[in-house]
């Protein structure tokens, strides 16, 4: 009896406890003063621009942050009207710099624990992480605390956030390497971290890469697409044009390079595991059987491999002997 | 563990889905997704419901090619590892 699991992200605990309390503690606050008064608090906050990331509007609000740059920098990376979900209302996220909170940069900041940890409290969730802390109430604003020093902190927010809203629109995150290769179609590398996404990017040689951490793998009239997903990572993409999909490879590294194909079951399996901060917090359970559900037709109609490759670059070959370049 | 002893089995509500024989389980809390072969599938569709370990093994042997001993010991190992996965619960 085989029975084999797969952890999309591994458990561990937030190694300094001091800083996961005073971000909690932070928490703790900022939920007082928003549930006090909303309309007062919204006041507090006289900055704002706008922006429309895959067809979800989004509002970035701040006290006294200077959001030029953001504006400037965010505009051009999550701006895509590619989708209309017009309908929707804006989703609202109100950026407060640690220092409000006598944080300095150096503190705030803890960067041995990697993984987000959420707690639901009063139907709201409350996301901590090395770099950032939010609450999201859940009707549309979240309140976060992230030095604005460090872009890692709101890729973060908007990496816990975006996920679960775009995979109702059949839009999935996946924690990827996305390779446009010769024949103009978009090559999918998955797999954990330390797999080898980032290599996989970095020896695409002349292929255009869209991302080498987070890329978006969309269904639109029956077509499965890849775009840039523009949520951070070392290769960001900002071409906003979409490419058919060519397959999904899951890597792992070897001595050989190697594609099998993969059954339908390990491929459901390993494309649910790829999406990206789906279930962290609040409706997991109705997330992850909508996924369930959406991923059946994909891993029936898109090929997904297992890829073994060494680090030459010598897979491409490979690729190109089953046309798949 | 003794499933033997247990009054009865079963796994916990979770979003999971047969495809080709086999079974796909996502645990969100966990961040962890489960793939089971045809027998484990076959067990996981059973264990839906209460079901003592002498009625699933019956079941098992009503469906496979396999003596009893062999039945009792695997079922035995895949229960501890759904137990370990906190899949199932018991009594």
């Amino acid at each position: 009896m085989q029975f084999e699991t797969h952890s999309s992200v591994p458990a561990k605990t937030f190694s300094d406890e001091k800083n996961y309390q005073q971000k909690r503690a932070i928490c703790q606050e900022l939920s007082a003063l928003y549930l006090a008064s909303q309309s007062e608090f919204y006041q507090s906050f006289s900055r704002s621009f706008k922006l429309n990331y895959h067809g979800l509007a989004i509002e970035l609000h701040s006290r006294n942050l200077d959001l030029s740059d953001w504006q400037a920098m965010l505009h051009g990376q999550l701006q895509s009207d590619n989708a209309n979900l017009a309908e929707q209302l804006p989703i609202k996220f109100f950026w407060i710099h640690p220092q409000d909170f006598a944080f300095k940069s150096n503190d705030f900041e803890e960067m041995t624990s990697p993984e987000c940890h959420i707690q639901v409290q009063n139907n709201c969730e409350w996301a901590i992480q090395r770099d950032f802390c939010a609450i999201n109430f859940n009707h549309g604003d979240i309140v976060l605390v992230t030095d604005p020093e460090n872009p890692d902190g709101i890729y973060n927010v908007l990496r816990w956030v975006l996920p679960r809203l775009l995979i109702k629109h059949k839009m999935a995150v996946l924690h990827s390497s996305c390779v446009i290769g010769k024949s103009g179609r978009a090559h999918f590398f998955l797999g954990p971290s330390g797999a080898g996404k980032t290599t996989s990017a970095k020896l695409a040689g002349s292929r255009l890469v869209l991302g080498d951490d987070m890329n978006l793998f969309l269904q639109q009239d029956q077509t499965y697409w890849a775009a840039s997903a523009l949520l951070g990572g070392i290769i960001q993409n900002k071409r906003e044009e979409r490419f058919p999909v060519a397959g999904f490879f899951w890597l792992k590294q070897a001595s050989e390079n190697s594609i099998k194909k993969l059954p339908a079951a390990s491929a459901l399996k390993y494309f649910c595991a790829s999406c990206a901060n789906l279930f962290w917090g609040y409706g997991g359970q109705d997330m992850a059987s909508s996924l369930l559900t959406w991923g059946m037709p994909i891993v029936e109609q898109v090929p997904f491999y297992e890829m073994k490759f060494t680090k030459d670059g010598g897979f491409w070959d490979v690729l190109a002997k089953h046309a798949m370049d | 563990m003794s499933w033997q002893n247990t009054q009865w089995i079963k796994v916990k509500v979770l979003p999971w889905q047969e495809i080709e024989g086999r079974t796909i389980v996502l645990y969100p809390e966990k961040r962890m997704a489960h793939e089971m072969n045809q027998v484990g599938s076959f067990i996981w569709n059973k264990l839906l419901n209460k079901v003592t370990f002498d009625h699933m093994r019956d079941m098992i042997l009503e469906n496979f090619q396999v003596d009893t001993q062999t039945v009792e010991k695997d079922l035995c190992a895949m229960l501890d590892k759904l137990a370990h996965e906190e899949l199932i619960e018991w009594q």
